[in-house]
């Protein structure tokens, strides 16, 4: 079920009816957990129960890493819930690919095989979810955590609809602590959850779908070569459109479970007015990066090895963050890239001794925006086909494609370049402050003013649409 | 830590509920002067078709119903064949419009029909001489894949609600929204005049050429709006279409006219599948201009497959009836014309024992 279609507007309307009857909390829960089940279902029903597998199993996992003081105990429920979980999303996500390399990987050695290939769809959202338990089974194992009081808190904390799909990914730190006391009707929590629903479907169906994805899909679902500034524009849209899709699904997802008195973690914070990488991925997907840090990079030894070995966790964390994002070697690439810029950035601080110039607005600018387009190349192999296109591009962005043809309109220009210059100084003016601030520091009328102007912008504005990007991984 | 987007600290309810309030009063008012504004422009609600409304369509069917009649093709049936019409003279049989406007060739659909289904009704299936060319054999096939891949209760509901705003409110149309006004206001200089195609949510189409601008590109691009890059792509993507239950060694002719025939043959085989079985297929050349028609002369095309087909074939050309009309655009048939022409193709089936 999509946020942005009638059917959602209705469901939840229902829901927000019945989740604030005088019921029993445990009822309400109850009535949570089925509503999410259905929301999941909408899809493909079947693929429920492989988030019953994953909810059972971890449950099951979890207790028993929790009741034994036996390490090898610990240590084989630990690797269950990791084989379960990463086993499922393995199968569903990266069959294909594997069974692709390995007959490339044969054909090196002349050996010709062709093997029935199989036709598996993917689970909606299965790598959010098999994230999110993990990190509950990792941190019973490393004491971080109690189990959950019951096995209605921690299947709700699973499935709960509104970040199941596509993040942001909730520790159970964060979630289930929220499921012990009952939610009564607040009209405050409501009515900015609803104010972010409708900032999350404004990016989402405003900008991502009708402004900016026209203009990406010109250049990159198109087997011509493009421009210098045809391939520029494409590719900026595409910067602009994946923060806003993605984003705008995070931020209706706060904003729907706030209405239903559930506070989640933010995903984005203004990411593309980072300074360096570190930064950035302080800012983007920071329930995936989070996660990455504590459950990845700190497990591999994170910098407490040595210079090479700190590198080199850094290096494997951001391969495999490109790999959780497609079965696909350019996203492996994308997630490299990240790798490798990270990796330069830690050494130039060390070399470069620090100064007051650092601090000073016009240089942070300057690295914002050195750090923004080098963000935009890495998404050339995060949106490209494959690695020919990908390189044609940026050869094209690099004036080195001197037959390119120009894709684009006029039109498509000039929406592209003034959509992402906007989206640039919206990000650099609310770097350091929050939306909730601002905008509760507005009179009323104007709220309402501003709510009915952008409501009305995705009345009459909505393109044509389009599954939220994420969705997919 | 600072929270960017979902912190939460404590602001007066009274100040939430008047945003809410202050924000659905500015909305209906902003909405109802749209509304009055384009209605007074001389606009009218209309239905946009898309797959998940064909797919509703599609699963009405009974397929155990003999007096089922299924209508498909592309836009030269959705806007030349009247439902309402037929609705009049045949009031005992139950007609769906599976015709595909934004396809180029049915075949898709009729390879679906005989080969996953066991209906066993009447099918009126419009094909131009292009049609049976296997290269356009697949351009219906996404609407196949969605139907068993995508479309599901959920589709339906949300197809539903979207239909019924659609069918009450000018606002709903897409082609009022502020890209095309913006583009309309740029390039013409003035907001997008009424279209002169609109559908119902039975997918029935009613084209009022007094209304056709040829140098407009919203009416140029009405009826074939989805015959843009967007679907050429796939239209290319689908040449690989084959029929499946077609067994005849595949030979390279050298002439064209020979190779259709015998792409075409294997088009007839479907028709012939669903007669097999007590069903009645019948191909149908509706109008077109004498220009359009010349391409595939039709005594080298048409006519040499109709003289040894099992299956029952009627071009525009040969009954007089049906060749009195004219297609203003070249293709379709003015919406005053379509039930004289309804009524005429109905008296041919009667001839042929489709209809009692």
């Amino acid at each position: 079920m999509l946020f942005n279609s009638y059917t959602f507007i209705l469901f939840f309307v229902i829901l927000l009816f019945l989740h604030y009857l005088p019921l029993k909390w445990k009822v309400k829960k109850f009535n949570l957990l089925i509503a999410s089940y259905l929301f999941y279902s909408a899809w493909n029903p079947v693929f429920v129960f492989l988030i019953w597998i994953s909810t059972i199993v971890d449950w099951f996992s979890a207790k028993k890493i929790y009741n034994t003081e036996k390490k090898i105990i610990k240590r084989s429920f630990l690797f269950l819930s990791l084989l379960t979980n990463l086993g499922l999303l393995s199968f569903f996500k990266y069959s294909e690919f594997l069974l692709d390399n390995f007959i490339n990987l044969l054909s090196v050695f002349g050996i010709t095989f062709h093997p029935a290939m199989p036709d598996i769809v993917l689970p909606v959202g299965i790598s959010f979810y098999t994230f999110q338990t993990l990190s509950y089974t990792n941190d019973i194992y490393r004491n971080k955590l109690n189990p959950a009081g019951s096995f209605l808190d921690f299947a709700l904390y699973v499935t709960f609809f509104p970040q199941l799909v596509a993040g942001p990914i909730v520790r159970a730190t964060t979630f289930l602590p929220q499921c012990k006391w009952p939610k009564k009707p607040d009209f405050e929590m409501i009515g900015w959850g609803a104010s972010l629903f409708l900032l999350g479907l404004f990016q989402k169906v405003v900008v991502a779908d009708g402004l900016l994805a026209p203009v990406a899909e010109k250049v990159y679902d198109n087997a011509n070569i493009p421009n210098t500034i045809t391939a520029w524009a494409g590719t900026l849209a595409f910067s602009g459109q994946i923060f806003c899709d993605f984003a705008g699904y995070s931020t209706c997802a706060i904003g729907v479970a706030l209405c239903l008195g559930f506070v989640l973690p933010d995903n984005f914070k203004y990411p593309y007015a980072a300074i360096g990488f570190a930064d950035f991925w302080k800012r983007w997907h920071i329930s995936l990066s989070s996660w990455l840090r504590d459950y990845l990079y700190i497990s591999l030894g994170g910098n407490r090895k040595g210079t090479f070995r700190t590198y080199n966790n850094i290096m494997a964390t951001m391969f495999l963050g490109g790999l959780w994002h497609g079965a696909s070697w350019t996203f492996v690439a994308w997630g490299c890239f990240h790798g490798f810029y990270l990796i330069i950035e830690r050494v130039l601080k060390k070399i470069i001794p620090s100064s007051t110039i650092w601090s000073l607005s016009p240089v942070k600018i300057l690295l914002s925006s050195f750090t923004f387009i080098l963000v935009c190349f890495t998404w050339v192999f995060f949106r490209s086909h494959n690695f020919k296109q990908a390189f044609s591009i940026i050869k094209s962005m690099a004036g080195g494609n001197g037959q390119g043809v120009n894709l684009l309109s006029t039109y498509d220009m000039i929406t592209s370049f003034t959509m992402i210059a906007l989206i640039l100084i919206t990000h650099w003016i609310m770097r350091d402050r929050s939306l909730k601030e601002i905008t509760l520091s507005m009179h009323w009328s104007l709220r309402s003013v501003i709510f009915s102007t952008v409501l009305i912008l995705i009345i009459f504005l909505s393109g044509e649409h389009h599954a939220f990007i994420y969705f997919q991984f | 830590m600072r929270s960017f987007i979902s912190s939460f600290k404590k602001n007066s309810k009274k100040n939430w509920i008047l945003t809410w309030c202050g924000t659905i009063f500015l909305i209906v008012i902003i909405m109802f002067l749209v509304e009055f504004f384009w209605r007074k422009a001389g606009h009218v609600p209309k239905v946009i078709d898309d797959k998940a409304l064909w797919a509703i369509e599609r699963s009405k069917i009974n397929f155990k119903n003999p007096k089922t009649v299924l209508l498909l093709g592309k836009s030269h049936i959705q806007v030349g064949f009247s439902i309402d019409t037929f609705n009049t003279i045949c009031p005992d049989y139950q007609i769906f419009q599976l015709a595909i406007a934004a396809g180029a060739s049915p075949v898709a659909v009729l390879n679906d029909l005989a080969v996953n289904t066991d209906f066993n009704g009447i099918i009126i299936c419009e094909m131009s001489t292009e049609d049976f060319f296997k290269k356009n054999w697949g351009t219906q096939q996404e609407y196949i894949e969605y139907l068993y891949k995508n479309y599901n209760l959920n589709a339906q509901i949300n197809r539903q609600i979207s239909t019924f705003f659609q069918e009450k409110l000018v606002i709903m149309n897409p082609n009022l929204n502020l890209y095309n006004i913006l583009e309309n206001l740029v390039i013409n200089h003035a907001f997008p005049t009424p279209q002169h195609v609109i559908m119902d949510s039975r997918r029935d189409y009613y084209a009022d050429f007094t209304k056709y601008n040829r140098n407009k590109k919203n009416d140029r691009l009405a009826i074939f709006n989805f015959l843009e890059s967007k679907y050429r792509k796939q239209f290319d993507a689908k040449n690989n279409f084959s029929i499946s239950t077609y067994n005849k060694p595949w030979v390279v002719p050298l002439k064209v006219e020979d190779q259709w025939l015998y792409e075409a043959e294997a088009v007839v085989s479907l028709a012939k599948r669903i007669n097999d079985r007590g069903g009645k297929v019948v191909f149908v050349h509706f109008p077109i201009s004498k220009q359009m028609a010349a391409e595939y002369p039709k005594n080298l095309f048409w006519d040499r497959l109709k003289k040894d087909s099992s299956v029952e074939m009627i071009h525009f050309f040969d009954k007089k009836s049906l060749n009195q009309y004219y297609c203003p655009d070249g293709a379709h048939l003015d919406f005053r014309d379509t039930p004289g022409f309804t009524k005429s193709l109905i008296n041919e089936l009667i001839d042929l024992n489709f209809i009692e």
